[in-house]
């Protein structure tokens, strides 16, 4: 009995391959839908996510213009839903799925496969993701989800919830199990591209992180809840998500973006290799927060080290990618320039939470939201230390992953789609990114930590909405260029035949033609030795 | 009359462990989601214990007999994996059609020891308690639609010594869950 594994998808095509007689041809949606090809799932999650973050972004400088305004503008209930909203949309349909997309395309081709592991549940990963946040922007939009009054639409919006995270946690199953089990003969784990392996620390942690998250959606609807229970009872149990250290796990994979950035712009290895991946996996161990869910957890030595600790990995990746820009050749690039300015954004926001730790350990203030919760807090009406300085480290963290995302895109466009635009666009607006992220975030902090008086905190309201329209804005224009890039292929001169590519990494991502063929690469691997073998001479021997 | 050369390659293996290694992380996940719900309970419990169980009983005969049908399925099961490495393809259907037949034993005690309860869902444990024990009851279900459909495959000769993981992966599964139900029976049925 003759049985294969060969997925379609990974099979070689051939260009006078004809239809058999009787079948008809998919249409180009049927295509779409049906396709297990991990390049377009990847593209497909790019692109929407990152125009989820934008509306979402935009939603939070409006919660923030309100505050910043004695007379109501907008209806009271409207702005209640998008204050609890758009924290949820911009990680679940924002930050997280937009790394899980990239990393969907990008770690096969890093790591050597010519596929991703289980591909058709990738696929199923990307439309049950679009499902939930289409649910979930209808649920917003008909008076429902979290502060809605209607029953169904606010049930609606929690299931949605639901719905997101199930898909998220399959997603990052599949880029976990890539880097685990599909990677080229010889590359050992402590040999994996930087990208691949802040991947690998995410989606573990992913894995570990979102079934909580999804258990306290799945307690609350088994108790049939009201549309206030939702908003008083459910959201608050939920907010913990959005707070440290929980909070630094969407953007752990800006580190690997940057080091691997660093590393082509210099055309030189990344030196401690070893310490480097550390570093990166005990970011992830010190973001894990499932534990720190009640205050009282949160009132403890162990919160208050591991918020102190956070920023000493951040400042070990930035040590080692700027030692390897000293030490390289090449010119600051516009995606050098951003994948930079991520790291400093997480570093602020690090920095942020260690200086909240050392203020208020012991008070139970840190990331005490009971008194007054994540609404309170970015509308302008804290009464605690931790409520400001905690949100405002959470506009922090998305903008580090925004700004990041735009560095990746401005990096591997030429590996991700053969039109240009993306990739000459996505620098600049990443450095809006920057700003924008800047201005939304530091503001709450200031909030936070000073308390000041209503004209003051108005004014700083302000600057922040200012911030949050300038990040929303980046955020588009990037779906905008992504979109267009993935809708209208390049030019013929702009399409790069294997081997013909300007080498622009020593990974493997840069070995094969771009965009990539089905199956990723046209000939077998050579055995890898190192983690940068495109550096690695002709010879043994001659390695850079 | 044979038309396979004496000398024919052996056909390349499947990427190495991406089963099982994609079945531990989607154990890891299900352990999770089903201790955080236990965790909740827990939290409730100590907020509640003075009307904790006041007006709802637990019998603990359902759940001993439940620990220890899983138990007897988890010897069966790596039995299962036991006989597929060694390409004692009788003995592993027997075992795998034993587990199965203990699993199904398993889910039909777990709804007899709901109607046994009648906890209503307005009591203050009740959803806690439907919530973590179904969570459970579903992931042991997971498990065993998992080792059916591998069960299938193996049939179809899809599995053997060479490659054992089709049934080593939902083994873990089963394990891991099986775990996460002696968790459950301590904290819920035996402390109470």
């Amino acid at each position: 009995m003759a049985m294969t594994e060969t997925r379609p998808e990974t099979l070689p095509v051939s260009a006078d391959a004809e239809a058999p007689t009787g079948l008809s041809t998919p249409s180009a949606l049927e295509r779409l839908l049906g396709t297990g090809d991990h390049k377009v799932v990847g593209r497909i999650f790019m692109c929407v996510s990152l125009l989820a973050m934008a509306v979402d972004l935009a939603l939070g400088a409006l919660v923030s213009l309100q505050a910043s305004q004695t007379d109501a503008l907008l209806d009271a209930n409207l702005i209640t839903r998008l204050t609890m909203a758009h924290p949820v949309g911009l990680v679940l349909c924002g930050a997280i799925p937009f790394f899980l997309g990239l990393a969907i395309y990008l770690v096969p081709l890093q790591v050597g496969s010519p596929t991703i592991a289980f591909p058709r549940a990738a696929a199923m990963s990307l439309w049950s993701w679009v499902l939930g946040t289409v649910l979930s922007a209808v649920a917003v939009a008909a008076n429902g989800s979290y502060g809605g009054e209607s029953l169904k639409m606010s049930r609606l919006g929690h299931v949605s919830v639901g719905l997101l995270l199930a898909s998220l946690i399959v997603g990052s199953i599949c880029v976990a199990t890539t880097v685990l089990s599909h990677r080229a003969a010889g590359m050992s784990l402590d040999r994996v591209p930087f990208f691949s392996f802040s991947m690998l620390v995410s989606s573990v942690i992913w894995v570990l992180s979102l079934p909580v998250l999804l258990a306290v959606v799945v307690l609350y609807q088994i108790q049939r809840p009201s549309a206030a229970t939702l908003a008083s009872v459910a959201f608050p149990a939920m907010e913990w998500f959005f707070h440290q250290p929980t909070v630094f796990m969407f953007a752990l994979p800006v580190l690997g973006i940057f080091l691997d950035i660093a590393s082509s712009a210099s055309s030189e290895r990344v030196s401690g290799y070893g310490i480097a991946q550390a570093a990166i996996g005990a970011a992830g161990l010190l973001s894990f927060g499932a534990w720190a869910q009640s205050a009282l957890a949160r009132d403890t030595a162990i919160f208050g080290i591991g918020a102190i600790a956070f920023a000493l990995p951040v400042v070990v990746v930035l040590g080692a990618g700027l030692d390897t820009l000293r030490r390289g050749s090449g010119k600051p690039t516009p995606a050098l320039v951003a994948a930079g300015s991520s790291i400093v954004l997480l570093l602020v926001a690090a920095v942020t939470g260690a200086v909240g730790a050392v203020l208020t350990l012991g008070d139970g203030n840190l990331s005490e939201f009971a008194t007054g919760g994540f609404a309170a807090a970015a509308l302008g009406e804290a009464t605690n230390l931790g409520a400001g300085i905690a949100v405002g480290q959470f506009y922090l963290v998305v903008a580090a992953g925004l700004v990041g995302g735009l560095a990746a895109i401005a990096h591997w466009s030429s590996r991700i789609w053969s039109n240009p635009v993306a990739g000459t666009t996505a620098g600049p607006i990443a450095l809006v990114g920057m700003l924008g992220g800047l201005l939304f975030g530091l503001p709450h902090v200031v909030l936070g930590f000073a308390l000041p008086n209503p004209d003051v905190a108005r004014t700083i309201a302000l600057v922040a909405a200012i911030g949050g329209f300038l990040a929303g804005t980046a955020a588009f224009a990037g779906h905008g260029a992504a979109t267009l890039s993935s809708l209208e292929p390049g030019s013929p001169e702009d399409v790069e035949t294997e081997g013909t590519a300007e080498l622009q990494g020593g990974t493997l991502e840069w070995l094969t033609a771009s965009p990539a063929p089905q199956g990723n690469f046209s000939e077998p691997l050579a055995v890898v030795s190192s983690p940068y073998p495109l550096f690695d001479g002709p010879e043994e021997g001659d390695s850079k | 009359m044979t038309l396979i050369p004496a000398t024919v390659p052996l056909p390349a293996l499947p990427r190495r462990r991406q089963l099982l290694l994609g079945t531990a992380l989607a154990a890891g996940a299900s352990a999770m989601f089903q201790l955080a719900l236990v965790g909740m309970y827990l939290n409730e419990r100590a907020a509640h214990k003075n009307v904790w169980l006041t007006e709802n009983t637990i019998p603990l005969t359902q759940p001993n007999m439940m620990l220890g049908t899983l138990v007897l399925a988890c010897v069966f099961v790596q039995w299962a994996v036991w006989a597929i490495a060694r390409n004692e393809r009788g003995q592993s259907f027997l075992a795998l059609g034993v587990t199965l037949l203990l699993g199904f034993g398993f889910l039909n005690q777990a709804t007899f020891l709901w109607t046994e309860v009648k906890m209503p869902l307005t009591s203050v444990e009740g959803p806690l308690f439907y919530a973590t024990t179904g969570a459970n009851f579903f992931a042991i279900a997971a498990s065993l639609v998992y080792l059916a459909l591998m069960s299938i495959r193996a049939i179809g000769g899809q599995f053997s010594s060479r490659r054992p993981d089709g049934i080593s992966a939902p083994a873990l599964f089963f394990y891991v869950n099986v775990a996460v139900y002696a968790v459950i029976w301590l904290a819920v049925h035996i402390m109470k």
